[in-house]
């Protein structure tokens, strides 16, 4: 396979600064020498390469949009945006592990922690020292998170935890998570240490989807943590849910990378690929794909271009998240539905890669908010009225 | 420990050399540049000397400002300090004249214990640069370095083996000395988010030829005897030969042609 080209149909690079420019450009040298070569192989196996950790850590992609007094490396919105392009052109599941790390469990720490909380997490989450998970989703509670039944108590020591937690992304190896429960009917965050009595966490098993990914289910029975650990500045749903619109930023950049690697391989592969006697690119139906592809990928970078510089204003609101993180998954989804098309048989290998993005690409339009509640939360911005409620 | 790093910008493609009216390598226009491949594990060499024995690393380009970026990249990688040195008299020099300019820029600096290079450039693969700055300088050169055995800033001493096409030799030079170093003496770093944000943010000190004491007289096209008259990119690689025949007469030929290869 030629070494990726990505497509960049209306000179996106003009828009870039040198800056932004050099931080896609050192994540997607990263991604190319030193995740592509196993991720078949960890993908097959349903592992995630630990080994890379403490590279991606010196890398600096944790939290790189968080502030250098916590050891994060300060990129603005736009330079992050490119990182979880280029992580997730590699694979949906590297991109979920930073995207958990940094946009949930590090987020949720440095918005509504006390700064003690602050120093002593996230510099060692940065370094890849410790990693997060972040439980809000449970088993009967998914696209509606308000209605958890996850109890924290007060007690003379601290709090008791009971409950669970559902697609838990890094929840296995997890060092520390952030879990979100009812406390006096109120949900509040809560940092949940590795080795807790009443703690533990069960993998998920059967994925056909973000296999090189960490899935699993978070237990807490009768898990008493200290007082210290409530995170004192988080109070009510629209806490975690801040949390979830940073990491769906997040997702609506990451998408993109697996959409463009699905395009340059099924470009490649349609002109070298030849029947009755020419290559498969001269085809007319096959050009409408590609044609299709290159055009939804133009128009999502477009959205994801504006959305990043809106958020460095401070202009971007959670429903345009929504249509970005909606559009985007939606769009990338298709994309690798699409190569995988183009490829005929040889699409459904790993070795040709697009169906690995297909099958995980399922999973990203699903988590963080269906595409069907995204639709909800911009209908609602549009008209409203609420139709979930 | 004090290295100087002197990194080059080459144009992404082949294609996009040319020669010169005056008979120098330079880039056709409108193509893209880069770092030269080779110089992240230059950079990468000294940043470890650094790592291991403490000191400090700078990186030096000769070009116009377009070459800032290059230098960015090696702020970026961790070195210490960039220069740029630029001057419309440098334009059309030939390698001994760019090393001249590279020396000026050495004095300058000044103190250096080890001066590094890449063992050849993507865009003219000349490997003169080297032993030019030695000669100029009036230090040791070793070329081809794929391991630095010992380094010893103190005793003015380093230790390195040279890997050749016939085989390795491990050579000592007293310090200072130039080193050219070859792909895969050390995994290049990748440039750090942090480093990156950094660097973007760093002032690059421009050099002029005045600056660094060379005689304009002395670089450009009246410093440069050696003209290029023609360049002729790389021959593509071999194509793949299809063995045909039945299974015995396909394996016998298969066995022929690794034999032939000496492979075996």
């Amino acid at each position: 396979m030629k070494d990726f080209v990505a497509l960049d149909y209306f000179n996106m690079e003009e828009l870039y600064t040198d800056e932004e420019k050099a931080v896609r450009n050192s994540v997607r040298d990263f991604v190319s020498n030193q995740f592509m070569p196993g991720i078949e192989h960890h993908f097959e196996e349903c592992t995630f390469p630990t080994e890379l950790i403490p590279r991606l850590a010196a890398l600096g992609v944790f939290g790189s949009n968080l502030p250098e007094e916590y050891g994060c490396a300060g990129i603005n919105n736009v330079a992050y945006g490119l990182v979880m392009q280029e992580l997730e052109r590699g694979d949906s599941g590297l991109r979920s592990f930073v995207s958990v790390q940094g946009g949930l469990a590090m987020f949720a720490i440095y918005s509504f922690g006390t700064e003690e909380q602050k120093q002593e997490w996230l510099p060692q989450m940065a370094e890849g020292k410790k990693i997060g998970c972040f439980g809000l989703t449970e088993p009967d509670y998914g696209s509606d998170p308000g209605g958890m039944i996850t109890t924290a108590k007060k007690t003379d020591k601290g709090y008791v935890l009971n409950g669970a937690k559902m697609w838990i992304t890094n929840g296995t190896m997890a060092d520390i998570a952030v879990v979100w429960a009812k406390l006096d009917g109120r949900v509040r965050g809560f940092l949940v240490e590795k080795g807790t009595p009443g703690f533990s966490s069960k993998e998920t098993k059967g994925k056909f989807s973000l296999r090189a990914s960490d899935t699993s289910e978070l237990i807490l029975a009768d898990c008493e943590i200290p007082a210290a650990n409530l995170l004192p500045e988080s109070d009510g749903l629209v806490s975690p849910l801040a949390c979830l619109s940073s990491a769906r930023y997040g997702i609506a950049w990451g998408v993109l990378g697996a959409a463009m690697d699905c395009y340059h391989r099924a470009l490649t592969y349609a002109k070298e690929r030849k029947q009755f006697d020419k290559p498969i690119a001269g085809f007319q139906l096959v050009q409408r794909k590609l044609v299709w592809m290159a055009s939804e990928i133009t128009k999502a970078q477009l959205l994801a271009y504006r959305l990043g510089r809106m958020k460095d204003e401070g202009q971007a609101k959670f429903n345009h998240v929504s249509m970005a993180k909606r559009n985007n998954c939606a769009m990338a989804l298709e994309c690798a539905r699409l190569a995988r098309d183009i490829m005929g048989a040889n699409g459904i290998t790993s070795e040709y890669h697009v169906i690995r993005h297909m099958l995980n690409l399922e999973s990203v339009k699903t988590y963080e908010g269906t595409h069907d509640i995204h639709a909800l939360i911009i209908g609602q911005d549009l008209t409203g009225e609420a139709a979930f409620r | 420990m004090k290295a100087i790093v002197f990194v080059k910008e080459v144009p992404e493609t082949p294609e996009g050399v040319s020669v010169s009216e005056n008979g120098q390598v330079q880039a056709a226009g409108g193509g893209n540049f880069l770092t030269d491949p080779i110089d992240p594990f230059a950079i990468e060499t000294a940043l470890q000397l650094k790592d291991a024995k403490g000191g400090e690393v700078h990186a030096v380009t000769a070009g116009n400002s377009r070459a800032e970026k290059i230098l960015k990249e090696a702020l970026a990688m961790g070195v210490d300090n960039s220069y740029l040195v630029a001057d419309d008299a440098i334009e059309g020099s030939d390698p001994n004249a760019i090393a001249r300019v590279l020396a000026g820029a050495a004095k300058k600096i000044g103190d250096y214990d080890l001066l590094v290079t890449g063992d050849r450039a993507a865009d003219d693969n000349a490997s003169i640069v080297t032993a030019a700055l030695a000669q100029l300088l009036d230090i040791p050169v070793l070329t081809f370095v794929s391991e630095i055995r010992e380094f010893d800033a103190d005793a003015m001493k380093i230790r390195v083996v040279r890997t050749l096409e016939n085989g390795r030799q491990v050579v000592e030079a007293t310090l200072p000395a130039v080193i050219s170093v070859v792909k895969g003496i050390h995994e290049p770093r990748y440039p750090s988010l942090l480093g990156i944000r950094k660097a973007s943010k760093r002032e690059v000190p421009t050099w002029s030829l005045a600056d660094i004491g060379v005689d304009p007289a002395t670089v450009g096209a009246a410093g440069s005897p050696t003209k290029i008259r023609s360049l002729d990119p790389p021959p593509a690689p071999s194509g793949v030969e299809m063995i045909t025949g039945s299974a015995e007469e396909m394996a016998a030929t298969l066995v022929q042609r690794i034999m032939d290869k000496k492979v075996l």
